[in-house]
């Protein structure tokens, strides 16, 4: 085929979609086919016809493509050589997932080498991102099997060590999402392996896939994953470009040759948030966040504009803090990207990845809710009228304490908690002695739950009173003295904790993060309790604003102005607010 | 600041910080270097976790290396460090089927929970199962219990088990005395006894001396005397229904009227 014709709006022959009807295959040539004797010419003749059948099928099967499928693979691949990373970006993000919708719903795309390869001339590299995508395609709608996960993993070997040919880097540049989406949809695969295996192991009797994952130790294993992430950062120079932005300085100054190209920088820069995602898989937060050391979570970079990339950060970032009892610092990352996604909503719905950031928003309220039980703040009124509506049953159950609040803690830790996974392979002889990393992660998250659960109960009591006697309080929980007074302490100790006021994401201070405080004197309990001072002022005038508006809604009184009014109104009460809230500290 | 926040706390030598700060972390080789490292910290009372961190996530990845030893000292050493995180950062990092069969039961009518129930096959189990056991007494703030525990003579393995780490007990005091005085004003001095696991009033003395700048005894109580006070609640004092309003806010409100007021004249 000659590429050259690709030159088109091919927006235009999305319109067609007529399937080609072909012709009946051809008779298999029978005749040929002597039953006396071989001999070698024999032998030759049949093996030359058996290629030509084999090219035969495959022009079927590329002549069975949907005209529009065809063009769109010839115009990618047009847009890739031409390095038109705008036009790119449509085909990645619009024309592929229209196509999809329309004829490959619940079926594969286009078989890659068998089809697809044939078409673009073998170009290895267009064809290797073209299997990227048809993996990505196979692993969302249908189930892969071990032998698509382990191909799956051989085309992201031949993808990765074609970027990181040093002899001759590419000057291939793809769009942010895209280059993102490899980066998520990598680690989500290896995760999947590992989840895979581990199943495999434990409840099938498939013998002769255990085999062969025994056999092949290196896929998908983690050495393999945490070395292209490692490479992206080291060949980007990411960490020293990072610090130097930091500091004012221009990146490229430290870039290298390497790092300055715009592809490697990319895959720099997502690698980093994807080391992230890994080491919270593994069980190392601390280290998590430490990888993090050199991104500006307040600065709105380039990379920002990427959602699911921010998506992605903040729930691990939040997650790690609250692994390591830093809830304040959690509910802050939470309830920011929360605030962002329900900012942002008509804007994602008709995104590809809308299921996606819909289940991560479920799960990130799900962890708010822990967090809140765990640590009560206030809230963003927004936030904590939806948290309410999806959680508020059993954020109440969490809040109450006791014994009845751990199921509803292990039920919602269960659901929103990444899927953790173990590094190495299974135990293949001995399948009773895997544990599911999961029920590890929550047993320990469970032990630091079930030493809070007097809290509330405590909390109830110490909001009546401005001092109490120890024995008293004892009575009234049913309680000896001495554990409650070991009580009072834990309720101190866990109020206070540490949290993020600058610098990287592990540092911070210790600091008292409730609304309650108490002191002991002796057998006495101070208590002490912030109140936050209702502004009247303040509300009337907003609402009376608020009523001006309405009524000129009602009397409709010079829409366009007012449509600007209330806009500038809206940014003016949120400058205000702001500016009380900085002027009361 | 905390030890969590990964800062680089002073006793770390040069070749440990090289070996956290670039890809060696991950070299199996480095084991060795880390190990002896825990072996330090134990003898001199210094702490890195990071660097404890590190070796055990090269356990995750080596099981073959694990040592049993090594683990149970940083286990050992994160208890001194309470009430961080560090112990329960730590477990996340062990091999799940260590903690798979704890459990601890608790008594009705008390806070305070059992030791862990029989034993099973594993040793190391066991051994993570007591100082798992040891952290939750700390994490309560069951001092007492901690203390008898600890010196038991019923199950000598708890002894065993934090023999390694010297200055251990006085480490697990001035964790106890900063809970205590975080959160109390002025206590009786017999509970210091049990507290702290001292057998005379005069010990007590001696400790509240050396290590509590700012409290006094009392008579019969220790008490703080310096000015700070730790009572005071995350959003600072009671703010009271405020009548002041800047002449500002009313801005919108005037010019409403303002402009009703020209209309309809």
């Amino acid at each position: 085929m000659d590429t050259e014709q690709v030159a088109y709006d091919y927006d235009d022959f999305i319109q067609k979609t007529g399937d080609y009807d072909f012709e009946d295959d051809e008779p298999l040539a029978t005749d040929l086919i002597d039953h006396e004797g071989f001999d070698e010419e024999q032998l030759l003749q049949q093996q030359q016809l058996f290629q030509r059948q084999i090219q035969i099928q495959q022009q079927q099967a590329a002549a069975q493509l949907p005209d529009a499928v065809r063009n769109f693979i010839l115009y990618f691949h047009h847009c890739m050589k031409e390095n038109n990373v705008y036009d790119l970006h449509g085909c990645y993000e619009n024309s592929f997932n229209r196509l999809t919708e329309k004829f490959y719903k619940n079926t594969p795309w286009p078989d890659p080498h068998g089809v697809v390869a044939p078409l673009v001339n073998n170009d290895q590299p267009f064809v290797t991102l073209y299997t990227e995508l048809y993996y990505r395609h196979l692993y969302a709608k249908l189930q892969p099997n071990l032998e698509d996960r382990f191909a799956s993993y051989d085309n992201y070997c031949i993808w990765f060590n074609y970027i990181f040919d040093s002899s001759s880097p590419p000057e291939l540049e793809l769009p942010t999402n895209w280059a993102w989406d490899i980066i998520d949809e990598f680690i989500y695969q290896f995760n999947s392996f590992a989840l895979y295996r581990s199943r495999t192991v434990r409840k099938s009797h498939n013998d002769e896939e255990i085999q062969q994952l025994r056999e092949h130790p290196q896929t998908w294993s983690t050495y393999t994953v945490l070395n292209v992430l490692y490479s992206f950062i080291q060949k980007s120079r990411m960490n020293e470009q990072l610090e130097a932005i930091k500091e004012g300085r221009d990146p490229d100054e430290v870039a290298g040759e390497d790092g300055s190209r715009p592809l490697y920088k990319t895959f720099g820069y997502f690698s980093i948030i994807g080391l992230l995602r890994v080491h919270t898989l593994l069980g190392d937060f601390t280290l998590a966040l430490k990888t993090m050391e050199g991104i500006d979570l307040s600065k709105k970079s380039k990379y920002a504009r990427v959602a699911g990339a921010q998506f992605t950060t903040y729930y691990y970032v939040g997650f790690c803090y609250m692994m390591m009892r830093r809830y304040a610092d959690a509910i802050k990352a939470f309830s920011h990207i929360l605030l962002y996604i329900s900012r942002t909503k008509g804007f994602h719905n008709r995104s590809a990845q809308y299921d996606s950031v819909t289940k991560r928003s479920e799960q990130m309220y799900a962890l708010l809710a822990i967090c809140v039980a765990l640590c009560p703040t206030r809230l963003d009124d927004s936030i904590h009228t939806t948290l309410r509506e999806k959680n508020g049953e059993q954020l109440a159950r969490m809040q109450r304490g006791g014994e009845e609040s751990l199921p509803v803690f292990e039920e919602l830790f269960s659901f929103s908690c990444p899927k953790f996974m173990s590094h190495g392979p299974p135990d293949y002889d001995n399948p009773a002695n895997n544990v599911d990393p999961l029920q590890h992660h929550l047993k320990v998250f469970m032990m630091d739950v079930k030493r809070t659960m007097l809290t509330p109960t405590l909390r109830s009591y110490l909001k009546l009173y401005s001092t109490m006697n120890i024995e008293k309080l004892a009575t009234f929980l049913e309680m000896d003295p001495e554990e409650l007074r070991s009580g009072l302490v834990v309720f101190k100790q866990k109020s206070r904790q540490v949290r993020w006021t600058e610098g990287s994401l592990l540092d911070g201070e210790v600091v008292n993060v409730s609304d309650l405080d108490i002191s002991l004197e002796g057998d006495l309990i101070n208590i002490s309790e912030a109140k936050i001072g209702r502004k009247f002022g303040d509300w009337f005038l907003r609402n009376t604003a608020k009523y001006y508006a309405v009524q000129d809604t009602i009397l409709n009184k010079n829409p366009e102005k007012q449509e600007e009014k209330e806009h500038k109104d809206k940014r003016r009460e949120r400058r205000e607010k702001n500016a009380e809230k900085k002027g009361n500290k | 600041m905390p030890s969590s926040s990964g800062s680089t706390p002073l006793s770390r030598p040069p070749e440990i910080e090289t070996i956290l700060t670039t890809l060696s972390r991950y070299n199996p080789e480095t084991t060795t270097v880390l190990q002896e490292y825990v072996v330090t910290q134990c003898a001199t009372g210094s702490y890195d976790l990071m660097a404890n961190l590190a070796l055990l996530k090269l356990y995750q990845f080596n099981p073959e290396l694990m040592r049993d030893e090594t683990v149970l000292n940083i286990l050992a050493k994160s208890l001194t460090v309470f009430p961080e995180p560090d112990f329960t950062l730590a477990l996340h990092l062990l091999p799940p089927s260590l903690l798979h069969q704890y459990s601890s039961a608790s008594t009705p009518n008390s806070t305070i929970p059992l030791p862990p129930a029989a034993d099973t096959d594993d040793q190391l189990s066991n051994s993570v199962h007591r100082l798992t056991y040891l952290n939750s007494l700390l994490e309560l703030a069951a001092f007492p219990a901690f203390w008898r525990i600890v010196s038991s003579d019923v199950d000598e393995e708890y002894a065993d088990l934090v023999a390694d780490v010297t200055g251990f007990e006085d480490a697990i005091r001035r964790g106890i005395t900063k809970s205590v005085t975080v959160s109390m004003r002025s206590f009786k001095l017999e509970s210091g006894l049990s507290w702290w696991n001292f057998t005379n009033k005069e010990a007590v003395e001696q400790w509240v001396e050396a290590e509590m700048p700012g409290w006094v005894i009392e008579g019969e109580s220790i008490v703080r005397k310096d000015e700070e006070d730790t009572t005071t609640a995350a959003t600072s004092a009671v703010q009271p229904a405020t009548g002041k309003i800047k002449f500002e806010q009313f801005s919108r409100v005037i010019r409403r009227v303002y402009e009703n007021e020209l209309l309809h004249h």
